[in-house]
């Protein structure tokens, strides 16, 4: 069967439950690499608590989810480095009430922006084609097969507002978890002194 | 001109891959595509450097196996540096290696590829997911959260953090175990081993009870490749073993010369390459890696509890090896038992809280090589460095890379199983995205959608779009 009627109602299932009183949470990943959604998990058994309090709503570790559905929390974990991950930025501002930028990459720009000093066409040539085969090509991200690289990798605040900044490689789960709390709180999360990370 | 279907997230969140299946004018599957769509740039931003910033700066690759980079990058500069580790120093790697294999596995199973397996294919995907298995499931995640936390807290007793920990450095290690650490952590393993067996027991029905064309949608030949010890499964240090498609050993080599029989090859439509064994060339010398590989590469594994296991999964083969993707997921839980023993007997033995942990290095040689089984499979860091130890080129193949002729070519069979004509079933999502789950690709290492990858399908007609599915 065609499934186009279950296409137009995930979005609905998931943004207009007005029975779940729990506070809702968007996370995504950009240029990252997962270790900021892998220390979270870090929490452990205190997920079960946790989820009385906080519905994920998309987050591609716990939630089969593909939009980036209306939500009160955004996070997002990694730097902005290529065409989509903007794309996504974008969409989490718009359907998220707080946007919360997760790790050194999202909040500092992190490690990914030792590139910055390459032209990301040298790279690509010299990753692709200097170092396979003499049949190869490069992905350039001409057409659509693969997104374009931007030329830097940047911090999530230089293309949409962000109202809280979890910095650390990655933060700990304890201070993602408070940080999280005093959110669904409606509280700003104060973190300072061990808490504040820069590694 | 024929359609073409894309299962494309690229618009969506997590739209790191994606699949493009074409079809004949008939309705037929005539290509299919599975795309990497992020590019990192580690290779190239590295060259500079000095070498002995490769371990922590390499590790950032991947958040899930961060381990596994720290580990090669570190035993290609051991090699630079032209020096033997101490004992103390090699079982202290080993054992930070282990916890990461662990707490690797205990991921991919529990909470990304248990919904699939126990609550189905076609559950409701709301629901299919880890909390969906805490309510459905409650012992069999518990047992999942606590196999993961243990490899979490073995890394953390070595490097301090669970993700990113900075242990492993050229040379050695940065310093050994605290004996009562080891103490509290060799007691927690205890039950460890049970919950183990008591979920093999539990997938072995499953599989029992499992459609046909769902267990075998993705069953085909290939070379396997892993590391072994006197023909042992290994993950640590060894030599790396390539066969052919019944398991017959083509090569047995030092890490080092990886490049004389692996080549690689790159297409414009993905930012993943495709790794092949040069003497059989591209088409037939594709071949697996990961836990499925390993074990039918190995002659045998070496700890007690294992050990038997993998003798029963190698009885349950239907001829030399196993062929079937699925099956994926019983050998990664036999690897985890693997694991926990292998924890057991480090922690019992005394090279880790007495030995030496490092040895000074400063560089000597001008190429290294660090070869490891990461979760996933065999993880090939390689380094050219200048007289003062600056990274003049370096080459990854990341363990995901390797099965990437694989993950194609079972999302093709998977699509000529189950797609026929224009209407998209209803669960041809999760199907599709289930073969790519069995290879639990580290998508951090290449993308990151890990194996929950979020999928949509439309299919078209010179550029009318004729079906439309997306979850």
């Amino acid at each position: 069967m065609s499934a186009d009627s279950e296409a137009s109602d995930a979005p609905a299932d998931t943004a207009g439950d007005d029975e779940d009183a729990r506070t809702t949470v968007a996370t995504v990943c950009l240029g990252g690499c997962s270790g900021c959604h892998m220390e979270f998990l870090n929490v452990d058994h205190g997920l079960v608590d946790l989820l009385e309090d906080v519905e994920f709503v998309a987050s591609h570790m716990i939630v089969d989810e593909k939009e980036v559905p209306e939500a009160d929390i955004g996070i997002a974990e990694g730097v902005v480095t290529n065409e989509e991950n903007v794309e996504v930025a974008q969409e989490l501002r718009e359907n998220c009430d707080t946007v919360v930028a997760w790790g050194d990459c999202a909040a500092l720009r992190g490690i990914m922006s030792l590139r910055n000093d390459q032209d990301p066409e040298d790279m690509l040539e010299a990753a692709f084609d200097g170092k396979a085969d003499e049949h190869s090509e490069v992905p350039t991200g001409e057409g659509d097969a693969v997104p374009r690289l931007l030329q830097d990798a940047r911090p999530l605040d230089e293309f949409i507002d962000v109202d809280v900044f979890v910095p650390g490689c990655p933060p700990d789960a304890d201070v993602m978890e408070a940080s999280l709390a005093a959110l669904a709180r409606g509280e700003t999360p104060e973190i300072s002194g061990e808490a504040l990370q820069y590694d | 001109m024929s359609e073409t279907e894309v299962i494309d997230p690229v618009t969506r969140v997590e739209g790191h891959g994606k699949i493009t299946i074409e079809l004949d004018d008939d309705g037929g599957v005539e290509d299919a595509k599975f795309h990497v769509t992020e590019f990192r740039g580690f290779e190239e931003f590295v060259e500079g450097r000095p070498v002995w910033e490769m371990p922590e700066i390499t590790a950032r690759i991947c958040g899930i196996c961060p381990v596994s980079h720290q580990l090669a990058a570190a035993k290609a500069a051991d090699q630079i540096a032209g020096v033997e580790l101490p004992e103390g120093a090699v079982r202290l790697r080993e054992l930070l290696h282990m916890g990461q294999v662990l707490q690797s596995h205990a991921l991919s199973f529990f909470y990304l590829s248990s919904p699939d397996l126990v609550l189905g294919h076609d559950a409701d995907p709301a629901k299919r997911n880890i909390e969906g298995v805490l309510e459905e499931h409650p012992d069999l995640a518990e047992r999942g959260i606590e196999l993961r936390s243990f490899g979490q807290d073995v890394i953390a007793a070595l490097g301090e953090k669970k993700v990113h920990p900075d242990f492993a450095v050229m040379g050695g290690v940065t310093n050994t175990l605290d004996r009562s650490d080891g103490e509290s952590l060799r007691t927690r393993s205890e039950p460890l081993t049970g919950y183990i067996r008591e979920t093999i027991d539990e997938l072995a029905e499953i599989f029992a009870d499992m459609d046909e064309q769902l267990l075998d949608y993705a069953t085909y030949a290939t070379g396997y490749m892993g590391l072994v010890d006197d023909g042992s499964l290994e993950h640590y240090d060894g030599d790396v073993r390539l066969t052919d498609e019944d398991g017959s050993i083509l090569e047995e080599i030092d890490d080092a010369a990886y490049d004389e029989i692996i080549a690689e090859r790159s297409t414009d439509w993905s930012y993943l390459k495709f790794p092949y064994y040069k003497e059989a060339g591209f088409e037939a010398g594709q071949y697996r890696v990961g836990p499925l590989a390993r074990l039918n590469a190995a002659d045998s594994v070496d700890t007690p509890e294992a050990g038997e296991e993998y003798e029963r999964f190698m009885a349950a083969a239907d001829g030399p090896v196993h062929e079937r993707s699925t099956y994926y997921h019983w050998a990664r839980l036999i690897e985890m038992l693997y694991c926990v023993e292998r924890i057991q007997e480090l922690l019992d033995g005394t090279a880790v809280y007495d030995g030496i942990p490092n040895v000074a290095a400063k560089p000597e040689n001008s190429r290294g090589v660090g070869v490891i089984e990461a979760p996933r499979g065999t993880l090939i860091h390689e380094y050219e460095v200048d007289d003062g130890g600056a990274v003049t080129n370096a080459n990854f193949i990341v363990a995901t890379t390797h099965n990437n002729g694989a993950m194609n070519r079972g999302v093709k069979s998977a699509a000529e199983s189950f797609i026929q004509g224009p209407e998209i079933p209803e669960d041809t999502l999760n199907t599709m995205e289930s073969v790519i789950r069995c290879y639990d690709p580290c998508l951090s290492c290449s993308t990151h959608a890990i194996g929950e990858m979020p999928l949509e399908v439309t299919l078209e007609r010179d550029g009318d779009v004729l079906d439309h599915v997306e979850r």
